[in-house]
């Protein structure tokens, strides 16, 4: 608090953080024990997510994205466990917080918004009602107090008329709002850290960029990290600062989001970007699909989990799994063959 | 909303307690022995009289505070549907269930009014040699019994105890149920497993017979022991309920996102799983106060239930089991009654679950 107060402390604290990330998962594993076996939805994750930024973590449907968030926030419920690894808050290791410990870190120094708006808020309670609560968990304060900061909180995230709306529930509202209500929630007790996993999927484009905008304008005031979970890579072009690409349950690439659209050096991230259409390319050029099937976390192929579909590979891509490492200053890529700072795929550098 | 349910709630908990009241300032007066300074009737006067007067009041404050609504609704203009109006709608729209609620409503009515209906007092023997095993006739609608008390009379004040007995074995049953089923819906895993399987064995259990044995052994038959038996042995259906729909809403993403804010155990048992499962759990409850009504009477006609003089449909069919052919229209008026209010309750508990049932809407 009162960090955010002095202009001239947030610069120091920078400072002193620009080593140490402000959220850093370290090699995260989390197993589903199911009757058809072992899921391995996260298998050895690795990012960093430095202070006031905003870090896009991409990837297929089903590469373990959602799991992960959840990891972070400890809501991983039987059959699933976290069976190895660390998660850093601010060099606090959340996996040895105790239960109650964790319920004082979550809403209140990391949020989290999820992807469906209609059934993320409580069908019988207003959202006046709903924030309220969410204050009240972690502050003791009247509820008189709590209505205020309440309809204060509404008009933060720009829902007109906020008096009257506050006793609406949530059926009387549009998708959009509803994500602004959800977004009023998680940021009502002022979390360090924000949680978005793919906040935008379900809305439609241009309440989409709305939600987007709000999200970068909250994020100065509040001075908060996010963690921006997506399969869109348009929007993490526009709003991340860093990207980590990820890939059968691990990342596979994490550089700054201008770099990775510059230079990617992963084959997987690669194929990624040339998938997607970009504005001025040229119209005869087809659209590169990735042949082959995004593995099932029952049974990875081994070595490196992308060689059956990477159109590089070699026989040691069958046997030798390729480690997370920095191959150029401030890149780092899980890949065999990427030397000198260079893709094995031709024409990498776009 | 669920305040109001309270409110309703707690309002219809508080007068059945209130015959409770009655049947204490009885032995009051038993135990002082002093000369009687009223009557159970005068008391049951008294308290009708209230009834009305509240009811009065009620009406003049409900249509006050409507009027101001609809004022209020018109300068808005257009204020979305709530969903309680879509209820009411949908709820209006069923025949049936409207039929099911004015059953219940007319039979509370009557049990409140009783003094103003009933011609005669229902425990008062008239005259053994004249006035005993009348048939019927304008004085005494339904004849008198083999003591000479008015049968008419004993049938409108035997709803009191079908009531009674459905509406506190009923909020028994909930709440034993509820608590059972929450704790297994909420923490799953073995703790899910283990109560689960005692309720299995619970269910097992032929209930009738259970409480039998536990009234013969126990050689007491007073309507408080009745009616906590049956609401110990109508828990299990509830618990089967609030536990399915704990683990459907665990899944939902609100669930998540309460936990997501930190909230702990208790907030999200009753902020958030109970709120969501209180229309099935008031459904359910509604469709089963009728089982609850016909295993007293079960009980009242075996002799082991109500005890005479106090009257109860049961044990009014259980008096005349003797004359049978020859006073049938006795045994036929009380069990008419009890057919007419479990009818009553199914079809209240059918058209409220049509109508809280989003899925069945449009
Ligand atoms: N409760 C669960 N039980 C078993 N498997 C699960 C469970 N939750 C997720 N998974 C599996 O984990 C993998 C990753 O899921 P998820 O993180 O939701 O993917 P996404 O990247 O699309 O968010 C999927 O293969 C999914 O089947
Ligand atoms: S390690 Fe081999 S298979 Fe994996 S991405 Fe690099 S070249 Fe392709
Ligand atoms: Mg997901």
């Amino acid at each position: 608090m009162h960090v955010k107060e002095s202009a001239g402390t947030v610069s120091m604290t920078q400072v002193q953080n620009a080593g140490s990330p402000h959220l850093e998962v370290r090699n995260l594993k989390t197993y589903f024990y199911t009757e058809d076996g072992v899921v391995r939805a996260v298998d050895g994750l690795s990012y960093g997510l430095a202070k006031g930024e905003t870090l896009g973590l991409v990837g297929e449907s089903g590469c373990g994205k959602s799991v992960s968030a959840l990891s972070v926030m400890r809501l991983i419920a039987s059959p699933g466990k976290i069976v190895e690894g660390e998660i850093l808050l601010d060099g606090l290791d959340l996996l040895q917080c105790s239960e109650p410990e964790m319920r004082e870190v979550r809403g209140n120094r990391i949020s989290m918004i999820f992807q469906e708006p209609m059934t993320s808020l409580n069908p019988v309670f207003t959202i006046g009602n709903q924030i309220m609560e969410a204050i009240r968990v972690h502050q003791d304060v009247s509820r008189k107090e709590a209505r205020d900061r309440t309809i204060a909180m509404i008009r933060r995230v720009k829902i007109s008329a906020a008096e009257t709306r506050v006793d609406e529930y949530p059926h009387q509202m549009s998708g959009g709002m509803r994500q602004r209500v959800m977004i009023a929630m998680a940021l009502a007790c002022n979390p360090e850290v924000l949680i978005a996993d793919e906040p935008t999927t379900a809305l439609d484009v241009t309440i989409q960029a709305q939600i987007m905008e709000l999200l970068a304008e909250l994020q100065s005031d509040f001075q908060m990290s996010i963690l921006l979970i997506t399969h869109n890579l348009g929007l993490v072009a526009e709003v991340s600062d860093q990207v980590a690409v990820m890939y059968a349950s691990k990342v596979v690439e994490h550089t700054s989001t201008a770099e990775l659209f510059a230079s990617p050096l992963h084959p997987y991230t690669h194929g990624l970007l040339t998938s997607v259409p970009t504005l001025g390319m040229p119209r005869e050029q087809k659209l590169n699909v990735i042949p082959g099937q995004v593995p099932n976390p029952l049974h990875f192929p081994t070595g490196c989990r992308f060689h059956p579909r990477c159109p590089v590979a070699e026989q040691r891509c069958k046997q030798e799994e390729p480690l997370l490492r920095e191959v150029k200053p401030g890149h780092w890529a899980a890949c065999h063959f990427i030397e000198n700072g260079k893709s094995p795929m031709k024409g990498a550098d776009r | 909303m669920i305040l109001g349910l309270f409110g309703l709630f707690l309002g219809i908990a508080g007068w059945h307690a209130g015959t409770l009241w009655e049947s204490l300032a009885h032995t009051v007066q038993k135990l002082s022995g002093a000369s009687v300074l009223y009557t159970l009737r005068d008391l049951d006067f008294l308290v009708s009289t209230l009834f009305v007067l509240g009811m009065l009041v009620a009406m003049g404050l409900y249509s006050g505070i409507s009027c101001r609504q609809i004022q209020k609704t018109r300068s808005l203009a257009q204020l979305p549907e709530g969903q309680w109006s879509i209820v009411k709608r949908q709820f209006l729209k069923n025949r049936l269930a409207v039929v099911g609620a004015l059953i219940i409503l007319a039979l509370y009515l009557v049990a409140f009014l009783c003094p103003f209906l009933a011609p005669y007092d229902p425990v008062e023997q008239g005259d053994r040699v004249q006035e005993r095993l009348l048939l019927p006739s304008a004085e005494h609608l339904l004849g008198t019994d083999r003591f000479a008390r008015d049968v008419f009379s004993r049938i409108v004040y035997g709803s009191r105890i079908s009531l009674l007995v459905g509406f506190l074995a009923m909020g028994l049953a909930v709440t034993l149920g509820t608590a059972v089923g929450a704790v297994a819906g909420y923490y799953g895993g073995w703790v899910d497993s283990v109560i689960m399987r005692f309720v299995d064995m619970m269910l097992s259990f032929p209930s009738l017979i259970l409480i039998i044995t536990v009234i013969a052994l126990w050689r007491n038959q007073s309507i408080w022991i009745i009616i906590t038996l049956i609401g110990l042995m109508s828990w299990m259906g509830v618990a089967r309920l609030v536990r399915g729909q704990f683990m459907a809403l665990k899944e939902r993403e609100f669930f998540q996102a309460a936990k997501a804010l930190g909230a702990g155990t208790g907030r999200l048992i009753f902020r958030h799983l109970l709120p969501n499962s209180l229309t099935p759990i008031i459904v359910s409850a509604t469709l089963r106060v009728g089982n609850t009504i016909l295993l007293e009477a079960s009980l009242s006609y075996l002799g082991l239930g109500v005890q005479p003089p106090t009257p109860s449909w049961g044990n009014i069919v259980y008096d005349t089991k003797g004359n049978l052919f020859t006073e049938w229209w006795m045994p036929l008026a009380a069990g008419m009654a009890i057919v007419v209010t479990v009818v009553g309750y199914n079809l209240l508990g059918d058209g409220l679950r049509d109508a809280l049932d989003p899925r069945l809407r449009e």
